[in-house]
């Protein structure tokens, strides 16, 4: 990883959304090999927006599951996009169909991973993502 | 009728003739006595002296006289013993007759016969002188008799034909409306609705001709409507689609009509007047002729009024499904019975057609659910080991990395083993565990996942209670439990998990074949959600049934919950009240606690800490890669010496060079070509003593059919397993194996 963009990741302030015990502790051991900070995390969309909602501007990235009870990774994109439209979005699905990745790209999603993922996936998309996080 | 009355006047005017003339004749026969009488004594009074004086001349006078009455037959004047002194006519004296005698005393005789009166008179002069006898013909009155008897029958002969006459003449018309009344009243069968011209006559045959004027109008109408009734009757029959067969008492066909043509491939006439059964098709056939037998019989309507489903027969031979109501009908007297059918072929094609479909989108909605969990696990195990991979100089993480690796594949060995289950190849592992260890397991799985909306209390009483369950399983349907009971709560609320002791009785457990009544554990799993609705509650514990978005859940989580309370000889409920909250309770039959099986929870829980070492040589056979090397390197940690094989082949050629240091044999039973039991078969050749252990990814069940009969020795390990229990394993065997 590039010095710079190293500093750009460890100045992320990430909300995960995902209701799978085992992938969030997964993700959230990247996310801190990574150097990031600060994680926030919630088990489903309705955590995340009420979170979102509760004044948190600090976010600057969402990594986020297609799949959660009560509202979709798909719903809480609509809602977040219609308050903070450049707001990175990662969406984490095990829906690998065009489908699915032409509705999340139609709702503005900012980048897209299929489970199961390796480490190194999430380490990329996280990166690439760090440079417009610091935008917002 | 003329002849009739003149015969009836005629009677009546004889009958008063033949007495009026009775009458007239008596009366002139009495004159006629009279006047027989009067000659005679005249004759007798003139006779007196001629005789007293013997003198014949004024006898003579006498005589001529009387003779000059045309009525005198014959005249006789005799001496007093009644010898003929004189006769008159001669020849009554000669007519060969002997001569009447006089009475005896000197008093008058007369004897009335039917031709003629005879009169004796005495003749006195102070002295009986003589007689005389006088025979007075009654000609005269028979003639009267019969002059009477002619006039008068003329007369009345001619009286009764005109009274007939006019008798005929007045009663014609009547009659003759009688008469058209009566023609009419025999047509009336094809005259019905007609009326018949009233005549003007007697008031009694007007009234009753209008009076059948009104009963044939009635009987016009009444037929008109039986008509109708009965021809709509038979539209219905001959144009519905529904199959009517109508049968007798013996099941002899009488009606069969269009619809049922159309199903059964007969015409109506190949069917009337045969024997019903030739449209069903065995076995329904016997039981049918016995339902309607027995009915007819003793009038239980087992099959009446019913629908039943029966398979009934075309005339090609062709078995098909139907519909069958019978319902009975007395018609005279006689029991008969209605068949309406309707054909089910296509009625069963679409059933069967949906549910295929159902299969197919009950094994689309598993599949997703499966493969999103899969992932998920997948995406741990991959992704963790990575890390591992990464960091292996830095013990602490890559020691808890290792764990959570562990834990996702024991996830995803349990959510196979759950399949497994549900297809009928995995029994359940029983075991006697106390309820407070398995609800303090769940506690620890439960606390991390439950979001800080959700209040969540255990109140567990009677924590050293004892059940006999696999404990697996039951840690997998309360926490099935828990997350059904979380997603019910998106607003947050209160989660209670509670036990206590209760006493079962008969009515609770009705319904649950293996439950008895007497002392259970019931652990309840209690929301204040959203509750479920009375409509689905009864389908909650099917298989696949989810109320979850596709990939939110398999379907199998309450299913696996039913199971598992079914499988542990339990029972389960669930109450709920929408907006209010929903409770399970799994009730699991209590067992009094025995020492062996506190020693044995006990020991298990020891054995828990980790696995015995050795030093022995270890064949393993196994054609998977993966569980090969994990065989391998779990043994050689415990101290062991392993060989390892990729097939029979192969362990057959390292047998034959190294065979005598191989202390146990650990092979996989479903490899390609020469599995674990023939490989066991024929290094046993050599090796008798060799012991085996077979590994294998089904249940015994399944073994037996892929592989035959195993001998008493079999020792199975089921995979997936785990490093120490293979450990543990393998060295009870081996110690078994070298008795001290």
């Amino acid at each position: 990883m590039p010095p710079e963009t190293d500093i750009l990741v460890k100045n992320l302030n990430i909300l995960v959304v995902e209701d799978n015990p085992g992938t969030l502790k997964l993700i959230q051991a990247v996310l801190k090999d990574m150097g990031v900070a600060q994680v926030r995390t919630a088990m489903d969309g309705r955590d995340a927006q009420a979170y979102l909602d509760g004044g948190a501007g600090a976010i600057n990235l969402v990594i986020c599951d297609w799949n959660m009870p009560h509202m979709s990774g798909l719903e809480l994109l609509k809602q977040v996009r219609a308050s903070r439209p450049d707001l990175p979005f990662l969406m984490i699905t095990a829906r690998g169909t065009m489908d699915s990745v032409i509705a999340a790209k139609k709702n503005g999603v900012s980048a897209y991973i299929v489970k199961p993922f390796a480490p190194a996936q999430l380490e990329e998309k996280v990166a690439s993502l760090a440079g417009r996080a610091q935008g917002t | 009728m003329a002849l009739l009355a003149f015969a009836a006047v005629g009677a009546g005017l004889l009958g008063f003739t033949a007495h009026f003339i009775r009458d007239q004749v008596e009366h002139a026969r009495r004159e006629a006595v009279e006047q027989a009488i009067a000659l005679t004594r005249r004759l007798a009074t003139d006779s007196a002296t001629p005789l007293a004086t013997r003198a014949a001349a004024p006898l003579e006078i006498g005589l001529g006289a009387i003779m000059g009455d045309p009525g005198v037959r014959a005249v006789r004047i005799t001496d007093v013993r009644g010898a003929p002194i004189r006769t008159i006519p001669a020849n009554a004296a000669a007519d060969g007759r002997s001569p009447p005698a006089p009475p005896g005393d000197a008093e008058r005789l007369v004897t009335v016969g039917p031709d003629l009166i005879s009169v004796w008179e005495p003749v006195t002069a102070g002295t009986l002188l003589g007689w005389v006898n006088l025979d007075f013909s009654l000609e005269r009155v028979a003639a009267y008799r019969r002059q009477l008897w002619t006039g008068h029958l003329l007369g009345g002969f001619v009286a009764a034909g005109l009274t007939s006459l006019l008798l005929m003449l007045f009663l014609r018309k009547p009659i003759q409306a009688i008469r058209n009344t009566t023609d009419f009243v025999n047509q009336l069968d094809t005259r019905r609705g007609q009326r018949i011209k009233p005549v003007n006559g007697p008031k009694e045959i007007e009234d009753l001709q209008k009076a059948l004027n009104y009963v044939s109008l009635r009987l016009e109408i009444q037929e008109s409507a039986l008509l109708n009734a009965a021809e709509r009757l038979t539209a219905v029959v001959d144009n519905g689609v529904t199959g009517i067969v109508i049968v007798d008492a013996t099941g002899v066909v009488e009606t069969f009509n269009p619809a049922a043509e159309g199903m059964f491939g007969y015409r109506a006439q190949e069917v009337i007047g045969r024997n019903v059964s030739m449209l069903i098709s065995e076995p329904h056939r016997a039981a049918h002729h016995g339902y309607v037998e027995h009915y007819v019989r003793s009038g239980t309507p087992e099959v009446m009024g019913r629908v039943r489903e029966v398979q009934a027969r075309r005339k090609n031979g062709e078995v098909f499904p139907i519909q069958l109501l019978l319902s009975d009908m007395l018609l005279d007297g006689e029991m008969h019975f209605v068949g309406f059918i309707v054909e089910l072929t296509e009625r069963k094609a679409a059933e069967e057609k949906l549910r295929q479909s159902q299969k197919m989108e009950a094994v689309g909605r598993l599949t997703a659910g499966v493969a999103h969990e899969f992932n998920n696990l997948l995406t741990a195990i991959g992704g963790f080991a990575r890390l591992v991979k990464r960091h292996a100089d830095d013990p602490e993480v890559v020691n808890e990395w290792a764990d959570d690796i562990i834990d996702a594949s024991d996830q995803a060995a349990s959510l196979t083993r759950e399949l497994l289950h549900f297809s009928h190849r995995e029994p359940p592992n029983l075991k006697a565990v106390s309820i407070g260890t398995v609800l303090e397991k769940l506690e620890s799985l439960v606390r991390p996942t439950i979001t800080e909306m959700i209040s969540t209390r255990f109140d567990v009483a009677d924590r050293d209670a004892v059940v006999r369950v696999d404990p697996e399983r039951l840690s997998q349907a309360l926490l099935n439990l828990v997350i059904n009971a979380k997603d019910a709560m998106p607003e947050g609320g209160e989660l209670t998990i509670a036990s206590r002791i209760v006493e079962l009785d008969a009515n609770d457990v009705a319904g649950f074949d293996k439950a008895r009544p007497g002392p259970h554990v019931a652990i309840s799993v209690s929301d204040s959600g959203t509750g479920i609705d009375e409509t689905i509650i009864k389908d909650i514990f099917e298989p696949f049934f989810t109320t979850k978005e596709v990939g939110r859940g398999t379907g199998l989580g309450l299913a696996m919950v039913y199971g598992m309370a079914q499988q542990s000889s339990g029972v389960i409920t669930v109450e709920s009240e929408v907006g209010v909250g929903t409770t399970f309770t799994v009730y699991l039959p209590h067992l009094e606690r025995t020492e062996t099986e506190a020693a044995a929870e006990a020991g298990d829980t020891a054995e828990e800490e980790g696995a015995p070492t050795g030093s022995e040589t270890i064949l393993v056979v196994e054609d998977e890669p993966a569980v090969r090397n994990l065989a391998r390197i779990a043994l050689e940690s415990l101290g062991y010496t392993v060989l390892t094989a990729h097939d029979g082949a192969q362990a057959q050629e390292l047998c034959g060079t190294d065979g005598g240091s191989i202390d146990l044999l650990l092979a996989d039973l479903g490899m390609p070509r020469v599995g674990g039991h023939e490989l066991a078969g024929r290094l046993a050749v050599a090796r008798p003593e060799l012991k085996v252990i077979f590994m294998t990814g089904y249940n015994e069940a399944t073994y037996h059919a892929d592989a035959g009969e195993p001998d008493g020795d079999t020792i199975l390990l089921r995979k997936p397993f785990d490093p120490n229990e293979l450990g543990r394993l393998v060295r009870s065997v081996l110690d078994a194996s070298n008795p001290a």
